[in-house]
């Protein structure tokens, strides 16, 4: 290849993997947490373990969630979550504040169950698509990074691809060493090509549309209209019989029901399929009978759909969801193995370096790179303890919950960079993974202080999502602690 | 079911990695002969086909997905443990050369 071309190549994958790389270690594992947005949900919520897990939904359940759904009738973006394996309850969601929020319903009693406010995973989803700075300018960030991501791919294939031939399956085995960092980046970036091919095209795929310019008439204006004039009218659907015929047009249980002005239209849940088909049944309101139906995709859209329903992963059941999980991980570990082998190699460069603004600029650098790696990690653990401390009764909690994660997250950043100025790396990088091991091992003893009638409720109702969130979560804390006394011996280098 | 396709996956990857020879010189081992090749060559090849085809069975829709990322994850297991504990690499080869010349 000419050599002024792989240059370029290098010169890019290093530049856009540093900034697009901050972004992006934020991005997977918000990621890799999203993927069970709907257990984290749960877990937020402890007072549902008092409840056990029923797949029927009654009359009565639909009527209360009609009528919860009425409250909020008025905002763009609202609808009905039905119980599914994952989620055994009735949502009432709308958006707001960028992100879901909503009451839980019981699917039986129709009773509406007392939790806490939370975020949950919904804040985690919303951080993860916009950043919680928006749909627009949060989504336009992440659609610059998405491509920039692509393309640090694209020269990394070129950069590494003569080498890594050779040199797959080989990793130095010395884990303080620059040349172990550099080894685990190119294995690892290179074993999970495909997985970090199809995130990329996929998450740019998601993105992009809303910057297209759009023919058709804008949802916001039309519903709009559509609620002044069902506000008008409001006349309560027969739900049940309506769910029934949708269950028997989708052969299962439908994932949500929305409302429009004539009506009731209910949405094919998604972990039946790979594609994110959105497939629908319209019932109209006054002869419940069909009234439309979604289309047969075309090849383009199937593959199109396809592809966003990798990404969003709400089909193939448990392993496919830890099988993703652990290509999440792996891929927030090369992108955090990229950013530290760059940093690393720039610090022993500092040595001969002479300009004071070039050495302070490396180190700021540096000091970036701790906080995001560790501000991000730290950030999503404070959030879920914050959501064990805050009063349940309190009535701005969903914002102090999200105030805690991005206190906690600016302040680690804050503190690292300082730390790197100062010249104290090792001394912030055993602070901040004792702090993180710390709260992770502690936070399951906070938790059964806190929710224990709860928590034993759950496993006496066979329902061991908490136990195993808590398990999680102390493991997390275990791996953080070797690391911390790792560092400790070794120092960092 | 899913830790026999996972096992099966991995051995997979592990006769992959004994048919090379680039490792074997690495660690200063015999180059691996024609017919031994040959042999780990088309292990790999059943072994991997076979979990791609439990895959399928088992996880009806993603389950040639679940097969690339379980790929991928096992490659990177067996790189690390390489990497760390060659000596396992090193006693299947020095052991499966003596067998071979014993039975010879």
């Amino acid at each position: 290849m000419n050599k002024n071309l792989f240059s370029f190549f290098r010169i890019c994958h290093q530049w856009f993997g540093l900034i697009g790389g901050w972004f992006l270690f934020v991005l997977f594992v918000s990621g890799t947490i999203s993927i069970y947005d709907k257990e984290i949900t749960q877990w937020m919520q402890p007072e549902l373990g008092m409840y056990a897990p029923t797949a029927s939904v009654s009359s009565t359940a639909l009527d209360q969630a009609y009528d919860s759904w009425k409250q909020h009738k008025q905002i763009r973006k609202n609808l009905i979550a039905l119980p599914s394996s994952r989620d055994p309850f009735i949502r009432v969601l709308h958006a707001q504040d960028n992100m879901l929020q909503g009451n839980v319903i019981h699917p039986q009693n129709g009773n509406i169950i007392p939790v806490r406010a939370t975020g949950g995973g919904y804040f985690i989803d919303s951080f993860h698509n916009n950043l919680f700075i928006g749909r627009f300018i949060g989504g336009a960030i992440l659609l610059i990074v998405g491509i920039a991501f692509i393309f640090v791919i694209i020269s990394g294939v070129v950069i590494y691809l003569p080498k890594i031939v050779k040199n797959a399956f080989f990793v130095y085995p010395k884990p303080h060493t620059v040349r172990f960092k550099s080894d685990l980046h190119t294995i690892s970036g290179f074993f999970f090509l495909p997985f970090l091919f199809v995130v990329a095209i996929s998450g740019v795929l998601f993105l992009a549309p809303r910057y297209l310019p759009n023919t058709q008439p804008l949802p916001n204006a039309v519903q709009t209209k559509q609620h002044k004039e069902f506000s008008q009218q409001s006349i309560r659907p027969d739900l049940l019989t309506l769910l029934n015929k949708a269950q028997i047009y989708f052969n299962t249980m439908p994932g949500a029901i929305l409302f429009t002005k004539k009506e009731v239209r209910f949405i094919e849940g998604d972990e039946k399929q790979i594609a994110r088909l959105k497939n629908y049944v319209a019932f109209d309101k006054k002869t419940q009978q069909i009234s439309s139906f979604s289309k047969k995709p075309t090849i383009i859209t199937l593959v199109n759909q396809t592809l966003l329903g990798i990404h969003t992963i709400r089909s193939g059941g448990h392993f496919f969801r830890v099988i993703f999980a652990i290509m999440g991980i792996g891929s927030s570990v090369l992108i955090a193995c990229g950013l530290l082998f760059y940093s690393n190699r720039k610090r022993n460069s500092l040595i001969s370096m002479h300009s004071i603004p070039q050495r302070l600029f490396y180190r700021i650098t540096e000091g970036i790179t701790i906080g995001i790696i560790m501000g991000t990690l730290i950030a999503m653990i404070t959030f879920l303890w914050s959501n064990r401390l805050l009063p349940a009764e309190l009535s701005t909690r969903i914002n102090w919950e999200i105030n805690c994660f991005f206190i906690s997250f600016f302040l680690v950043l804050g503190v690292s960079i300082m730390g790197s100025i100062l010249e104290k790396i090792k001394y912030t990088w055993l602070n901040l993974t004792f702090i993180f091991s710390g709260l992770c091992l502690l936070l399951p003893f906070l938790n059964y202080i806190q929710t224990a009638p709860y928590f034993m409720a759950a496993i006496h109702n066979s329902n061991y999502l908490y136990l195993i969130t808590d398990a999680v979560i102390f493991t997390c804390g275990i791996i953080f602690l070797r690391l911390f006394f790792y560092i400790k011996s070794k120092g960092i280098h | 079911m899913f830790i026999l396709v996972i096992f099966i996956n991995f051995l997979s990857i592990f006769c992959f990695i004994c048919s090379i020879n680039t490792i074997r010189t690495r660690y200063k081992l015999n180059p691996s002969s024609g017919m031994e090749s040959v042999y780990y060559k088309t292990s790999f090849t059943t072994l991997n086909i076979l979990s791609l085809g439990l895959c399928l069975y088992c996880w009806n829709n993603p389950g040639w997905l679940i097969w690339i990322n379980l790929t991928s994850i096992n490659a990177m297991i067996v790189a690390l443990c390489l990497g760390f504990y060659p000596q396992f690499y090193i006693k299947w080869i020095t052991s499966s050369h003596s067998l071979r010349k014993s039975s010879h």
